[in-house]
């Protein structure tokens, strides 16, 4: 036995350097299919990255002076004293057109899943406001115009159209129809890979459809609703369409729409940069949480 | 100002030498007409252009060349193309169009006019400020922007002489106080931030100081803080409330007085021109504040309802053409400034443009040869929406680009804040 051991080992040390030499190739390898894809997000994503961190701690357009930039970090004290309301007001429509969608999403992702029969259809359907904010924030500002769509019920309701059309709910509606589809296929994801037979079960076995959709369905998409929500939420931070549109000045303070003005408009590229890398932070924490719930939501 | 009077110098001095010239070979002269001067451009601007025509060779300004036609039409071709940057609204495929044809009427030659189209001009101040930090040319040819976009460039070393310049004959059409020599001209005389409103439901307008009338609460709209179209505003509120612009303590408490008074009626805080007209047109709001120019447009449109509050003190911001630094069709962009200046492009009549669309394009009289060029369509109606030239002269005050640079920094900062923007 220890003859055979001894044989062993001296056969795993003899092939040793031979599995050195084919890990350090597969590293190589996965290096090289790598490179292009690191090259590109080097070359792309974070070195303007690193610009927007660096023209951050430069003073208003000094940034591009011929005389080089004056530097300062004024511009993230200045985001504590004078702009923490716009982050508030932005954390604030992110967390209501989550919360709306969730209200929303969540029986409309149950029912698509477990009743409709034309999935894919009013999937399309859903989804497809998806791909221009500005198209939902345009309809939904020509609704509510005098002779809009939505202007004799306004009228029935004594609503002067301004009220609503400059207003907290309507930022907030818009919002939560661009992310909608967000939350419902996260929570649809969750819900396909929980067994129907599982309510049918607790049916059997007297349980009522709200004991089987808080006992059993929510608790089993649980990872899914916490990704949709955190992805709708992500997704919200960025506002910009929404509030320049319908937003009325309260809305108007959200960061997006005041990195633009102090950007495009103010030439303030300092302060527009220090609000864009605070809102690049809550973006990636966000990501980061809905990453790792999406996985959770997939997995289960 | 001593280069401007050097150049008129010198053209009396060139204008008699060619007189002399004139008369020894009238016939050749006269039958070389000048491309850079306007088919119709008269008086002085003629007489240059035949001067120089009979001179054959024209000083180029920037380049720095005496250039004769010939040579004039190989830079063109050469250059081959001019950018143009202007206000979104102005940036018409039509402009584009009649330029295109012009040159190639003129000097025969195919170019291609680029318009880029922005209604936040500070984008042009930022691509030249980086193009000249990064050692590259300028993007843009000529700017057509609002006189403070020019006063910026200035300060930051990007606009370039170019006036007078033996290709812009129209120069001597423009009045002096138009005229910002050598560096920029106006090519608008009546531009200004403006009040309109609806003369149906807010007939009890009469001054800046009445938005704050409560029986117009949620019915206006106020420019948003940062650019020029909130500056004019203020400025003449300031004017109303016997306020000094210059001084920035003074219009603190002209924003302090829009706060309280006139903010509580504001529907919208927005500069979109899309959106002020939708929210107009559809009877959302009675008062939308932009600029002068809205009034008309409505009313061309058939908005007869729309109407313009003149207010006591007009301080304009007129748009003005100026070359970059580094420009890189210089040529051509002293050759779309001298066509922009003139009177048919000015009052652009034989386009096939809508009404609302001229009313866009022309902005006043630039000095008297431009007083016949209003077209029969718009002769009954004309003096409501633009001044006449008496009145320019005599009702608009030029703005002091530097005092009220220094004194925006700090009143726009201080608008923003108190809107919590």
């Amino acid at each position: 036995m220890a003859t055979d051991s001894g044989s062993l080992t001296s056969s795993v040390r003899a092939l040793a350097p031979e599995l050195r030499r084919r890990q350090r190739a597969d590293r190589f390898r996965t290096a090289m299919f790598l490179a292009p894809a690191a090259l590109l997000a080097i070359l792309f994503l974070y070195s303007p990255l690193a610009f927007i961190v660096h023209m951050s701690f430069t003073i208003g357009s000094s940034f591009l002076s011929p005389a080089g930039p004056q530097y300062t970090v004024d511009n993230y004290g200045l985001m504590l004293d004078q702009y923490l309301p716009n982050l508030l007001v932005t954390i604030q429509l992110a967390t209501l057109a989550m919360l709306v969608d969730l209200v929303f999403g969540v029986p409309f992702a149950y029912l698509l899943v477990r009743k409709v029969r034309y999935r894919d259809v009013v999937r399309a359907v859903m989804v497809f406001p998806m791909f221009g904010a500005l198209y939902v924030a345009f309809g939904l500002s020509f609704a509510l115009l005098p002779g809009g769509l939505l202007d004799p019920v306004l009228r029935l309701l004594g609503i002067p159209n301004t009220a609503l059309l400059f207003s907290l709910p309507a930022v907030v509606f818009a919002m939560s129809i661009f992310t909608f589809p967000f939350m419902v296929m996260n929570v649809g994801t969750a819900l396909s890979n929980v067994d129907p037979t599982l309510e049918e079960a607790a049916a059997c076995l007297g349980a009522r459809p709200w004991q089987t959709a808080t006992r059993v369905i929510l608790p089993l998409t649980r990872a899914g609703i916490v990704a949709g929500a955190l992805m709708v939420f992500g997704w919200s931070i960025g506002t910009f369409a929404e509030p320049l549109l319908l937003g009325s000045l309260n809305e108007q303070r959200s960061l997006a729409w005041t990195v633009y003005q102090n950007a495009v408009v103010e030439n303030d590229y300092g302060i527009a940069s220090a609000m864009g890398i605070v809102l690049l932070a809550l973006a990636f924490v966000v990501t980061y949480f809905s990453l790792r719930y999406s996985r959770g939501a997939l997995v289960e | 100002m001593d280069s401007r009077n050097r150049g008129m110098s010198t053209s009396r001095l060139v204008a008699v030498a060619m007189t002399a010239v004139l008369v020894l070979g009238a016939c050749r002269a006269a039958a070389t007409p000048s491309p850079a001067a306007s088919p119709s451009t008269a008086g002085s601007a003629s007489q240059s252009a035949a001067a120089s025509a009979a001179a054959a060779t024209k000083h180029v300004s920037i380049v720095n060349k005496d250039m004769t036609d010939d040579q004039i039409k190989a830079a063109i071709q050469a250059e081959g193309g001019v950018t143009v940057g202007n206000w979104t609204y102005a940036a018409t495929d039509e402009i584009v169009k009649q330029f295109q044809k012009y040159v190639s009427d003129t000097y025969g030659v195919t170019i291609k006019l680029t318009y880029k189209g922005t209604q936040s001009p500070s984008e042009y101040i930022t691509a030249l400020a980086a193009a000249k930090k990064a050692g590259k040319p300028a993007p843009f040819d000529v700017i057509a922007i609002e006189e403070n976009y020019w006063y910026d460039a200035t300060s930051q070393d990007l606009v370039d002489n170019y006036l007078p310049s033996d290709l812009i004959p129209n120069q001597k059409l423009v009045l002096d106080a138009f005229q910002h020599v050598p560096t920029s001209i106006a090519f608008q005389s009546t531009a200004y931030p403006g009040v309109v409103y609806n003369k149906k439901t807010a007939s009890f307008l009469k001054s800046l100081k009445d938005l704050a009338d409560p029986r117009l609460k949620n019915r206006i709209t106020l420019p948003l803080p940062g650019d020029i179209t909130a500056g004019g505003f203020l400025l003449g509120l300031a004017s109303e409330l016997g306020k000094d612009y210059k001084d920035p303590n003074q219009m603190k408490e002209v924003v302090d007085w829009v706060a309280t008074n006139i903010k509580p009626n504001v529907a919208k805080f927005t500069t979109d021109q899309a959106t002020l007209q939708k929210l107009f047109e559809s009877g959302a709001v009675d008062v939308v504040t932009f600029w002068n120019s809205l009034a008309r447009l409505e009313y061309l449109g058939g908005h007869t309802d729309a109407t313009l509050l003149v207010p006591s003190t007009i301080y304009p911001a007129n748009g003005y053409l100026w070359i970059p630094k580094g420009a890189q069709h210089p040529v051509l962009a002293q050759i779309f400034i001298n066509w922009r200046l003139s009177p048919e492009v000015q009052f652009p009549n034989s386009w096939p443009i809508d009404h609302g669309k001229w009313s866009e394009l022309s902005e006043g009289f630039l000095g008297p040869d431009y007083e016949s060029q209003v077209p029969d369509w718009f002769k009954k109606d004309y003096f409501t929406y633009f001044p006449t030239l008496d009145q320019i002269k005599s009702s608009f005050k030029p703005i002091d680009w530097k005092a009220y640079t220094d004194s925006a920094k700090v009143f726009q900062a201080y608008y923003k804040q108190k809107l919590g923007l």
